[in-house]
C-alpha cells in the first residue's frame, strides 16, 4: 500500500533521476564540444607546450688565407644550462653543482634563484667537466652544442681576424664584418617534452631545422707574409723602444692586403685578458700625421697638373724659408734642389715652394683623389678617414705644412692605398682583405674581384714619381735602410711630429716614424708600408722604419718568388740621410747607369716608354716624348754630343 | 525475515567495472610521476588496488548487513564524524596537503573523515526524514533543524578548506529533503538567503576567488591560476573522438595538476577520447539511475532515502567532478566516485553502494 507522501517522494525521485540525466547530456555535449569541435585549437596549443625548441647556435665558417691555411676554426663544445623551474631540489642542485662550476654553493643558488628559468651554467666546458655534471642527472639541467672559435695560429692576424664573444657573433676584425657571411642560420631542435621540461618520446625523435653551416672565406692575407710583416714589425718597434707599429704590405696591382700587423699584439683566443689597445687595428683606426711620405702624393700632383717638370729646380732658401708668417726649416740647407732630390732628401721648403705652384685647390683635389680624408673602404669594422680640412679653411701656412704631410692625418691602410695608385700606374684601388667566400660544400659562394676606384694620376706621372722615389733608396737618400737586395726598390720616408694632447702644440720627443715604399720597381708586386710609433733611439723614418721595410720585402719577395731584377744595384752601405743630408752636387748620379754616358745621346730605338724615362731621368736629359709603345725616332741622333740645354725628342709607335 | 531476493547486478556490475577501470586509469596517469617522485611507477597502482580489495570487500559485507541495522548507529555514527572532523584540527593527528587540513594521519593511511561523514550523513538524514515523516512540511520543526545541522557541517568542512565536500554534502541532504517533502518554498527560500553568503566567503577567500575567476577566464593566466583547467581541456582536446590510446597521454606528465585523482576525467579523455568520458558518463547515468530505482522501488522510508541519498551522493559527485573538468563549474576539490585516486573516498563509496545493493534485495514489486 502507498501513502500519498511515498508517492509523491517517487514522483520526486523520478524527477532527480530526469535531472541527472539532463546533467549528463550537458556534461557530455560540453565534452563533444571541446574533444571534436575544438581539437583542432586545442591540439594546436598542446603542441607549443609538448614541445621545446632547442636553439641550435650556429657554427662559424672557417677563415683561410690565400692559400688555404686555416686561421679561425670553430670547434664544437658543450653548454650547460639550468632551468630553474624544473630543478627539484635547488639548494641540493647547488650544492652539488658548485664545485663543478668552480663556484660556492651560495652564489651559484643566489644566482639560480634570480633567474627566471633559463640561466646558463657554464658556456663551452671542457667535455671532462660536462661529463661529470651530466653524470649528476640533474632534473632542469641540460646541454646544448656551441661552437668555440679558435685561433689557431694565436696571435697571426690577430686584428685582422678580430674574435667572437660568448654569444655566436664575431666583435672585431673580418669575423665582425663578415659576421653574417661566416654565421650560419640558427637552426633549432624541437623536442617533446613534459612539463618538467625532459624529453620524452624518444622513438619519435627530435624534428626540427638544424643550423646550416656558416660560409668559410678565404682571405687576401698569405699567413706568411703576414706572419714575416709581424715579426719585424715586433723587432722595428721593441729595438726601437717604440710605443707601437703598423706594418701593411699589399698587392699595389689589385689592393690585396697580403699583410697587415699592428703592435703590441694579442691572442684571440684569450683576447679577453688584454686592454684596448692591444686589441685595437691601428692601420685602419688610427690615423696620425704622415709627414714626408705625403710629398710622394704632392710632386705626383704637380706633375700631372703639370705645374713642374721632372726637372725643375727649386730655391730651398737655405733651410729656412717664411711663409704664411710662420717660418719652415730643413734640417740641413739646400741652395736649390730639383724634384727628385726634393724627395730623395725630403726637403720640406722645396715641398712647400711645389705646393704653393700647385695651389690648394688643386692640392686638395689630389689628396682627395688620393683618398685622403675618406675612408678606402676596406672590408674591416672601425676605419677611420684621417683627417684633411676642407679646403676653403685652409688659411696661411697650411698648404705649406700640408705638402709635407703637416696639419693632415691619414690612417695606414690610406697611405698604403695611395702609394700602391703609384706603383701601379695610377689607379686607386680599393684595399681588401676577403679573396672568395665559400660554402661549406666547396661551391664559391663570391669571389670579390680587385676594384679600382679611380684613376688618380696618369701612368706617365706615375712612372716619373716611381722612378724619382727610387732616388730615395740610392746613396744619399734618406731611405737607404730600405733597399732590398736584388730588386729596385722606390719608397720615402717621412717622420713627423706628434700632436702633445696635453698642450694641442707639436710635441717635442714624439715623432711617427715611417717608410712606404713598393718594390720592384719595374713591375712592383708589393707596397709596403711600417710605421713605428714614437721611437726613442731615432725619430727617422729611415732609420727606424726603413730597416723593417727591407726585411719584410726581402724575406716576402723571396717567399712569393719574386725574380730578382737584372742589372740590379748592389745595397747601398751607407747610413741613410735622414730626411736633410747635406747638400750635394746637382744630381751626382751623372756617370753611367745603363751605359749610358753624359754628354752623348744614347740610342733610344726599341725602347719602351718607360726604359726612355728611366734612361732620360739618369743623364738628367730634358725629353719630350711622343706617341706611346715603343721607340722608332729620335732627335738628336744617337751618339751626338748634347747638353742639358738641348731639346730631345722621342717618337714611339705602337707595337705590333 | 524474508528470503533475500538477488541484488541489482547493474549497480553491482558498474560499481565493479568502474573501481576496476579506476585502477587501470590511476596507474596510466600516476605511473610517470610515481617514478619521479617515488622512484616507484607503481606506487599509486598498488594502492589504489589495495583500495578496491578493501572497498569491494566491505561491500560485499554491507550487502550482507540488513541495511535497517543502520538506523541504529545512524545517530552515533553521525557524531562519530563530527567528533572526526573535529579530529583533524589537532596538530599530530591531522595532516595537511597544499593548504587543505582534511587528513587523520594513520599508520599506512590518511583517513579523509569528510568522505565518512557524507555516508553518515546520508544515514541520518534517512533515519530522520523517515521518523519525522509528519513533521517535513513544517518549517520549525521540519526544516530548520536540518538547517543546523547543515550549517554546522559546512563550517567545518570549510574551515578544512574542503569546499567541495560542503556542496555535495548540502547538495546531497538538500535533495533528500525535497524528495522527502520539505516544500520547495522553503529549500528556495534557503538558497535566496545562502547565495549572499557564499558570494561572501567566495570573495573573502583569495584562494577561491582564484578559482573562480580562473573559472570564468582561465586564458588570463594561463601558467597561474588558469592553469589546471586550461591543461584538462587541452588534454580532452588533444584526445579528440577516439584518444590518444591508453597510456598515451602527455597532458599527466606533469602538465595537468592532480591527474590521478580529481583530474583522472582528463586523462581518460586524452587517452580514451569522447568516446571514453561517453562511455563513463553513460555507466555513472546508468547506476546512479537504477540506485534510484531501488530507492523508489524500497520496501521502506528508511531504505528508499537512504539509498536514494546513496545515489544522489555519487551522482552529484560524478557528475559535478565532471563539469569541473570540462570547464562548466569553478574547480572544486572534488573527486570521481570509484576512478579517482584515494582511500577514504573508494572505500566509503564502495561499502556505501554495498549498502545500497543491500536495500536492493528487499525491493518491493519486481527486483531487477
Amino acid at each position: 500500500m502507498i501513502d500519498k507522501p511515498e508517492k509523491w517522494a517517487r514522483v520526486r525521485m523520478r524527477l532527480a533521476a530526469a535531472l541527472f540525466g539532463l546533467f549528463c547530456l550537458l556534461v557530455l555535449g560540453r565534452s563533444f564540444y571541446l574533444q571534436v569541435l575544438q581539437k583542432d585549437r586545442l591540439v594546436k596549443i598542446a603542441e607549443k607546450q609538448h614541445q621545446r625548441v632547442v636553439p641550435l647556435t650556429p657554427s662559424r665558417g672557417a677563415i683561410y688565407d690565400r692559400t688555404g691555411a686555416p686561421l679561425a676554426v670553430s670547434i664544437e663544445m658543450d653548454s650547460c644550462y639550468a632551468e630553474t623551474r624544473n630543478l627539484e631540489n635547488l639548494p641540493d642542485a647547488a650544492a652539488k653543482l658548485a664545485p663543478l662550476l668552480g663556484t660556492t654553493k651560495d652564489q651559484l643558488e643566489a644566482k639560480l634563484k634570480a633567474s627566471k628559468n633559463f640561466v646558463w651554467l657554464a658556456r663551452r666546458m671542457p667535455p671532462e667537466a660536462a661529463q661529470k655534471i651530466r653524470d649528476l642527472d640533474l632534473d632542469g639541467v641540460g646541454f646544448v652544442k656551441e661552437s668555440k672559435r679558435f685561433y689557431p695560429n694565436s696571435e697571426v692576424a690577430a686584428h685582422v681576424l678580430g674574435f667572437t664573444g660568448m654569444d655566436p657573433g664575431g666583435l672585431e676584425g673580418v669575423e665582425k664584418k663578415y659576421d653574417s657571411t661566416i654565421l650560419g642560420n640558427t637552426g633549432f631542435l624541437v623536442t617533446e617534452r613534459d612539463a618538467l621540461g625532459r624529453d620524452v618520446d624518444q622513438k619519435k625523435g627530435t624534428e626540427g631545422k638544424s643550423g646550416t653551416k656558416g660560409n668559410n672565406l678565404y682571405l687576401t692575407l698569405d699567413k706568411n707574409v703576414q706572419y714575416i710583416a709581424e715579426k719585424e714589425l715586433a723587432k722595428a718597434v721593441e729595438t726601437n723602444q717604440a710605443r707601437a707599429g703598423i706594418a701593411v704590405v699589399m698587392e699595389p696591382d689589385t689592393g690585396r692586403i697580403l699583410a697587415m700587423a699592428n703592435y703590441p699584439t694579442f691572442n684571440p683566443n684569450s683576447y679577453f685578458k688584454y686592454q684596448g689597445g692591444a686589441l685595437r687595428n691601428r692601420a685602419i683606426s688610427d690615423s696620425f700625421e704622415p709627414g714626408s711620405t705625403f710629398k710622394i702624393f704632392l710632386v705626383a700632383s704637380a706633375l700631372e697638373n703639370r705645374v713642374i717638370g721632372p726637372r725643375d729646380y727649386f730655391n730651398c732658401e737655405n733651410g729656412s724659408y717664411n711663409v704664411g708668417g710662420r717660418t719652415i726649416h730643413d734640417t740641413h740647407r739646400y741652395a736649390s734642389l730639383n724634384v727628385p732630390q726634393i724627395l730623395k732628401y725630403s726637403s720640406n721648403i722645396g715641398a712647400a715652394k711645389i705646393g704653393s705652384r700647385l695651389g690648394p685647390e688643386r692640392l686638395y683635389q689630389a689628396l682627395t683623389g688620393f683618398g685622403f680624408g675618406d675612408r678606402t673602404d676596406v672590408d674591416l669594422p672601425g676605419e677611420t678617414g684621417g683627417y684633411l680640412r676642407q679646403q676653403s679653411k685652409w688659411y696661411g701656412v697650411d698648404l705649406a705644412t700640408i705638402s709635407f704631410g703637416q696639419g693632415v692625418s691619414a690612417t695606414a691602410i690610406q697611405i698604403a692605398t695611395a702609394v700602391s695608385a703609384v706603383a701601379n700606374g695610377g689607379n686607386l684601388m680599393r684595399p681588401y682583405l676577403v679573396e672568395k667566400v665559400v660554402d661549406d660544400t666547396g661551391q664559391v659562394v663570391k669571389e670579390i674581384a680587385p676594384q679600382v676606384k679611380r684613376r688618380v694620376i696618369s701612368p706617365e706621372t706615375a712612372r716619373t714619381v716611381a722612378r724619382m722615389l727610387e732616388g730615395v733608396v740610392d746613396e744619399g737618400g734618406t731611405g737607404t735602410n730600405a733597399a732590398v737586395e736584388g730588386y729596385r726598390v722606390a719608397g720615402k720616408t717621412g717622420t713627423a711630429q706628434k700632436v702633445d694632447a696635453a698642450t694641442h702644440g707639436y710635441s717635442a720627443s714624439k715623432r711617427t716614424a715611417s717608410f712606404v715604399g713598393f718594390v720592384p720597381l719595374e713591375k712592383p708586386r708589393l707596397t709596403i708600408l711600417v710605421v713605428v710609433d714614437e721611437p726613442k733611439t731615432s725619430p727617422y723614418g729611415g732609420v727606424v722604419a726603413a730597416p723593417a721595410f727591407s726585411a719584410i720585402a726581402q724575406q716576402a719577395l723571396c717567399y712569393l718568388k719574386v725574380p730578382p731584377e737584372k742589372g740590379i744595384r748592389k745595397k747601398v752601405q751607407q747610413g741613410p740621410r735622414e730626411e736633410a743630408p747635406p747638400p750635394q752636387p746637382v744630381m751626382e748620379e751623372g756617370g753611367s747607369v745603363d751605359g749610358v754616358e753624359t754628354g752623348t745621346m744614347p740610342n733610344f730605338r726599341g725602347m719602351s716608354m718607360r726604359q726612355v724615362l728611366r734612361v732620360m731621368e739618369k743623364s738628367g736629359l730634358n725629353v719630350k716624348l711622343q706617341g706611346s709603345g715603343r721607340a722608332v725616332e729620335q732627335h738628336p741622333p744617337p751618339g751626338s754630343r748634347i747638353s742639358t740645354q738641348d731639346q730631345v725628342w722621342v717618337r714611339f709607335v705602337p707595337s705590333a | 525475515m524474508k528470503r533475500l531476493q538477488g541484488y541489482d547486478i547493474i549497480v553491482l556490475m558498474m560499481a565493479v567495472i568502474l573501481t576496476c577501470f579506476g585502477v587501470v586509469m590511476v596507474y596510466s596517469a600516476s605511473s610517470v610521476m610515481a617514478a619521479k617522485k617515488f622512484h616507484d611507477g607503481f606506487y599509486f597502482l598498488k594502492r589504489q588496488s589495495i583500495y578496491a580489495l578493501v572497498g569491494f570487500t566491505t561491500m560485499g559485507i554491507c550487502m550482507r548487513i540488513d541495511y535497517h541495522h543502520w538506523r541504529r548507529v545512524a545517530v552515533p555514527l553521525f557524531f562519530t564524524c563530527f567528533f572526526l572532523l573535529i579530529l583533524v584540527f589537532i596538530p599530530g593527528i591531522g595532516g595537511t596537503a597544499k593548504g587543505a587540513s582534511r587528513w587523520i594521519r594513520l599508520p599506512g593511511f590518511n583517513f579523509q573523515p569528510s568522505e565518512l561523514a557524507k555516508v553518515a550523513l546520508i544515514i541520518y538524514m534517512a533515519y530522520s526524514l523517515d521518523k519525522r515523516q509528519e513533521k517535513l512540511r513544517q518549517f520549525m520543526s521540519g526544516f530548520f533543524p536540518y538547517l543546523l545541522i547543515l550549517g554546522v557541517f559546512i563550517a567545518i568542512l570549510l574551515k578544512q578548506h574542503d569546499m567541495g565536500a560542503a556542496l555535495t554534502m548540502v547538495s546531497v541532504a538538500i535533495i533528500m529533503l525535497f524528495a522527502a517533502g520539505t516544500r520547495l518554498q522553503y529549500i528556495l527560500g534557503m538558497g535566496a538567503v545562502l547565495l549572499p553568503g557564499v558570494c561572501f566567503m567566495v570573495a573573502t577567500a583569495a584562494y577561491r576567488m582564484r578559482r573562480i575567476t580562473a573559472f570564468l577566464d582561465p586564458w588570463q593566466d594561463p601558467t597561474d591560476s588558469g592553469f589546471q583547467i586550461i591543461q584538462s581541456w587541452l588534454a580532452l582536446g588533444t584526445g579528440g573522438f577516439f584518444g590518444q590510446g591508453l597510456g598515451e597521454g602527455k597532458q599527466k606528465l606533469f602538465y595537468l595538476p592532480e591527474a590521478h585523482t580529481d583530474f583522472i576525467l582528463s586523462v581518460c579523455g586524452e587517452e580514451l577520447g569522447f568516446i571514453g568520458v561517453l562511455v563513463i558518463a553513460a555507466m555513472f547515468l546508468l547506476l546512479v539511475q537504477r540506485s534510484i530505482r531501488v530507492a523508489i522501488a524500497a520496501e521502506d522510508n528508511f531504505g528508499r532515502f537512504l539509498a536514494f541519498g546513496i545515489a544522489v551522493l555519487i551522482g552529484i559527485e560524478a557528475f559535478v567532478n565532471m563539469s569541473v573538468v570540462t570547464g562548466m563549474v569553478p574547480t572544486k576539490g572534488l573527486a570521481l566516485p570509484f576512478l579517482s585516486y584515494g582511500g577514504s573516498s573508494l572505500i566509503i563509496t564502495l561499502t556505501a553502494v554495498g549498502v545500497l545493493l543491500n536495500v536492493s534485495t528487499r525491493m518491493r514489486g519486481n527486483p531487477a
